[in-house]
């Protein structure tokens, strides 16, 4: 039978209770916009049948561990993208040319410059437009892949610094871990610990795809989730770091000499393993992405677009001659042998078996010789062209050829006379870069040959080296206008698909994000509907609590009166 | 549903922020007046206005030739036209010296055919904006090797000859005409026509005119004797009798300088120029020779026939003089034929460069309209759509503050 003493210890209990919960749903209130705080709610239980009263056996969490672990997940797609949206947007502004200021509009001006020239061959200040307005094409071909080497080094920074991020995160969460096993084993409220982990957890899942693991002991490990590898063994954190891989330089054409970063992680004997394939989420994920797939893509593109220019555009100005000629001529590339057979010595553009003729003129610019010489490139070296060339009959000591120390070919003309390269047939200008306007191995050193900035008049326009004023090469290169020069695409067309498969991809990216971005606000929702706290809701419970406590209170008045009643009967 | 308040405050200014970026966006493509502004906006879409772009840029340039064109071809037409007119009048002068009564009338008439043919030659030498129009490829000289089409008038089977202006005999070619070296070919021609001499004299620039004299009379193995006169006149004369000299080729034109006689050599070449319209090939340069003739290439054309009209007049031929002067109009009416046929082949030029630019006009403009259409916004949509966006912004403003309002904390 309870006894009154029973009572008031009920009551006591009662407002410990209450007391305890209004502590819990006075935190709630003060963290109402904590980030990554989890609300509380009072864990109360009947005392056991023999006792009256109430138990207040702590705080619990109010978690989804099921949603939060798909929100992780989302969380590393969604960051991916973001991380992609914003580098690729850059490289699409960079491609863009709506204000008319682009690469497109700078390789329409330059074939213009030629067709204006075609119209005007006379008019010698066309020849120094078509040479200013390649030197503007260049320019724009070379700040756009200067602009997207930028960009990847700008990724490769951030990348570092998001690992070295990422190294304290692990290192911190290793620690919660342990302060959590500890706390939990000796009964204490390990819930502000473990709000702390789980946003670290999140903050960690917006760098790179992870998965995590919960122990019985509350601890938490860390894997990369597509390779494995553990980042946080209980206590212990395992890092990552960033280094240059000699082994692999992904990206040759780059023109930096810079290799790419890769992300090595160090296991538990100190060995070092290459995980940069298994990062493909996150902030990293979506930078590496963009990195190796992207850039690199339109890089090699753009790269390709440039040599394309130079080689058509080389193969057709070395059919004609200018209206001034040369005194001297050496080839832009070093052939790494004089003997070995051009299309093997480490040239940048093959050439096919052909001819080319040499015209010579007199000191007043009289045409007074032309002759041919037949090449093979498959079998003659440079040092054969120069033999070719000094040995033709037709070569009355007029021209004289040699190779240069560093292994280029080199024609000068005798005094009283200069010369033109002219109808090469098989491609062997371009592969020296001899008498091309164009030149460069790749887009980073692509450029106006010096021959043509020290005189434009060396432009060619015409054929016939007799009538230096003709305007067939002039026609023939403007033609590229709309020629399908690897067979299926202008220039324009390969340009243009460059431009729009960016935006393509950059538009799927947008609505992946945006997907991305929905679900994992539903997700933010659904959790927070369970673990946000609610003012109002929180207002209400004080109420609750607070008349609980009150009810509790009026008990022990209520036995205090009933033991005064008695205590009154007693004494009589 | 529980609504949590940190829930309730952070999808309040996820919406406000949302909608302000709506807004936003609209507004910046109203400033910019265009719809599409990057390729991600509408790829297919950005792709093809680029394809428009470059083909409104082909057409601008296309109607910038075509307008050029246009103008030399006029040009060239108002030359063929007199051309025409010279050789109308030449044919009344033959016609007048067939029913000539005297030798004055025949000498009056050979001299209006000989003002014909310096007229002729000035349109055969015509040049528009640094390029002639009969001379090929050929344009305006910038140095001596390159000359009019039609100059350096050849001595041709001359027995005597006399330069028509002399020059300083103290100066050197060098001083005198600016040259180091040039050459010339002499060929001497028997009484039957054959060629007994045909040699290449050289000169330089510290030559005098007599140097070159002296070297004519010995490289021409005096079968022609030079002389200078006291004011400079380089004079030749066949030391045979029956026998005939030609100079002709001469590299540096220093005969032109003395003034030759005869035809004048044509020095344009034999490719037509001709500039790309519309992906069409219109011919501005013309090869001269065929109409106006190339002695050397043995071409008759508008100019032989009027030096042979002249001299048939001056009666300079061998043969009846009526019978020359009725092959003369027959030669003169040929020329006229050829000339038609020139003029008409301008004249499809032109008409086709016109319709051309009409074309391309109207091309040009479907071609903007078309990249309008596709880049460019429509501003009555936009606006519309940016006074929706406003709205849903403000409306969202003032959900965020009646709901944040809406807490028990004001009724406790």
């Amino acid at each position: 039978m309870t006894g009154i003493k029973d009572i008031l210890f009920g009551a006591k209990n009662g407002m410990f209770a209450s007391r305890s919960a209004l502590q819990i749903v006075s935190t709630n209130i003060e963290n109402a916009q904590t980030e990554g705080y989890t609300r509380q709610t009072p864990l109360l239980s009947p005392l056991s049948p023999s006792q009256v009263g109430v138990l207040f056996e702590g705080a619990k969490r109010e978690r989804f561990f099921f949603l939060e672990k798909r929100m992780h997940a989302e969380l590393q797609t969604l960051k991916s993208f973001e991380a992609q949206k914003e580098k690729i947007s850059q490289v699409e502004s960079l491609l863009s040319d709506s204000e008319g200021a682009g690469l497109l509009n700078a390789i329409d001006a330059f074939l213009n410059a030629y067709e204006e020239l075609a119209t005007n061959p006379e008019n010698s200040s066309l020849r120094q437009n078509v040479v200013l307005k390649a030197q503007s094409m260049i320019a724009r071909f070379k700040e756009l892949a200067n602009s997207i080497v930028k960009i990847r080094e700008d990724i490769d920074k951030q990348i570092s610094e998001n690992i070295t991020e990422v190294n304290n995160i692990l290192n911190e969460i290793a620690g919660l871990n342990k302060k959590i096993a500890e706390l939990s084993a000796a009964k204490e409220n390990v819930n502000t610990l473990k709000d702390k982990r789980d946003l670290l957890i999140r903050k960690l899942s917006e760098f790179i795809n992870i998965d995590t693991f919960e122990q019985d002991n509350g601890m938490i490990n860390v894997y990369i989730r597509e390779g494995g590898q553990v980042l946080v063994d209980k206590d212990r954190a395992f890092s990552l770091k960033v280094e240059a891989d000699p082994q692999n330089p992904s990206n040759p054409i780059d023109g930096t000499g810079k290799l790419l970063q890769k992300i090595k992680y160090i296991d538990g004997r100190g060995h070092i393993w290459d995980i940069t394939p298994f990062i493909i989420g996150g902030t990293i994920g979506g930078n590496l992405k963009t990195r190796d797939e992207t850039l690199v893509s339109v890089l090699t593109k753009i790269n390709l677009l440039a040599q394309q220019i130079i080689k058509v555009v080389g193969e057709r100005h070395a059919k004609g001659v200018g209206v001034a000629h040369f005194q001297s001529l050496t080839s832009e590339y070093s052939a790494s042998d004089p003997f070995t057979p051009i299309n093997s010595a480490g040239l940048p553009y093959t050439a096919s078996p052909g001819s080319l003729s040499i015209a010579i003129y007199d000191e007043n610019g009289n045409l007074i010789s032309t002759f041919t010489i037949f090449y093979d490139p498959n079998v003659d070296g440079i040092a054969n062209i120069a033999n070719f060339i000094n040995s033709d009959p037709g070569n009355l000591g007029y021209i004289n050829a040699q190779i240069t120390t560093d292994k280029k070919l080199k024609i000068e003309a005798n005094s009283g006379f200069t010369f033109d390269i002219y109808n090469d047939t098989g491609g062997l200008s371009v592969s020296l870069g001899l008498d091309t306007l164009l030149v460069g191995k790749n887009v980073f050193d692509f450029d106006v040959a010096q021959e043509f900035k020290e005189n434009p008049l060396r432009v060619a326009s015409s054929s016939d080296p007799s009538a230096p004023f003709h305007n067939d090469i002039a026609n023939l290169i403007a033609a590229l206008r709309e020629e399908k020069i690897n067979g299926a695409e202008t220039i324009f067309d390969i340009y243009t698909r460059i431009q729009s498969e960016i935006g393509v991809n950059l538009s799927f990216i947008n609505i992946e994000f945006s997907a991305k971005e929905l679900a994992v606000r539903t997700l933010e929702e659904q959790i927070q509907q369970r673990s946000g706290v609610s003012l109002d809701e929180e207002f209400v419970r004080v109420i609750e609590f607070q008349r609980a406590f009150e009810a509790s209170a009026r008990i022990v008045r209520i036995t205090d009166e009933l033991l005064l009643t008695i205590l009154g009967l007693v004494g009589g | 549903m529980r609504v949590p308040t940190k829930f309730l405050f952070d999808t309040r200014q996820d919406a406000i922020v949302k909608n302000q970026a709506n807004v936003f966006d609209l507004q910046k493509r109203i400033s910019s007046g265009l719809q599409i502004i990057r390729p991600s906006d509408n790829p297919s879409q950005y792709s093809l206005a680029r394809t428009i772009q470059v083909r409104i840029s082909k057409i601008s340039r296309d109607l910038a030739d075509s307008s050029q064109v246009s103008g030399i071809l006029q040009a060239k037409e108002e030359a063929l036209s007199k051309l025409s007119d010279i050789l109308a009048k030449a044919k009344l002068n033959a016609e007048r010296g067939i029913d000539a009564n005297s030798t004055e009338e025949l000498l009056s008439l050979a001299s209006s055919v000989d003002e014909l043919f310096m007229a002729a030659v000035e349109i055969a030498n015509t040049s528009i904006n640094g390029r002639y129009l009969f001379g090929g490829t050929k344009v305006v000289p910038n140095s001596r090797f390159f000359r009019k089409p039609y100059e350096d008038r050849e001595i041709i089977k001359q027995e005597n000859w006399v330069a028509q202006k002399g020059v300083d005999p103290s100066q050197t070619f060098g001083n005198i005409f600016n040259i180091k070296e040039g050459k010339f070919k002499l060929e001497v021609y028997d009484d039957t026509g054959n060629t007994v001499l045909s040699k290449e004299i050289k000169y330089f620039d510290s030559d005098r005119i007599s140097d070159l004299a002296n070297r004519i009379n010995s490289e021409g193995l005096g079968l022609v004797l030079a002389s200078v006169s006291p004011d400079g006149k380089l004079q030749l004369l066949s030391s045979t009798p029956g026998f005939k000299f030609s100079v002709m080729e001469d590299s540096m034109g220093i005969f032109a300088d003395f003034g030759g006689d005869g035809i004048p050599e044509y020095h344009g070449n034999d490719e037509s120029f001709s500039v790309e319209i519309k992906n069409e090939m219109v011919e501005i340069g013309t090869p001269g020779k065929e109409i106006f003739g190339d002695p050397s290439k043995g071409i008759n054309g508008i100019l032989p026939t009027l030096k042979n009209l002249s001299d048939i007049l001056k009666q300079k031929k061998e043969g009846n003089l009526q019978e020359l002067l009725r092959s003369a109009v027959i030669d003169i009416e040929k020329a006229y034929e050829m000339l038609n046929s020139l003029r008409a082949k301008v004249g499809e030029n032109i008409s086709f460069t016109q319709k051309s630019q009409d074309f391309l006009e109207f091309v040009k403009v479907q071609n903007t309209i078309t990249k309008s259409q596709i880049e460019e916004i429509d501003m009555a949509s936009a606006s519309v759509d940016l006074t929706l966006r406003e709205s849903v912004l403000q409306a969202s403003m003032i959900v965020a503050v009646r709901a944040f309002e809406m807490t028990l904390l004001r009724f406790l």
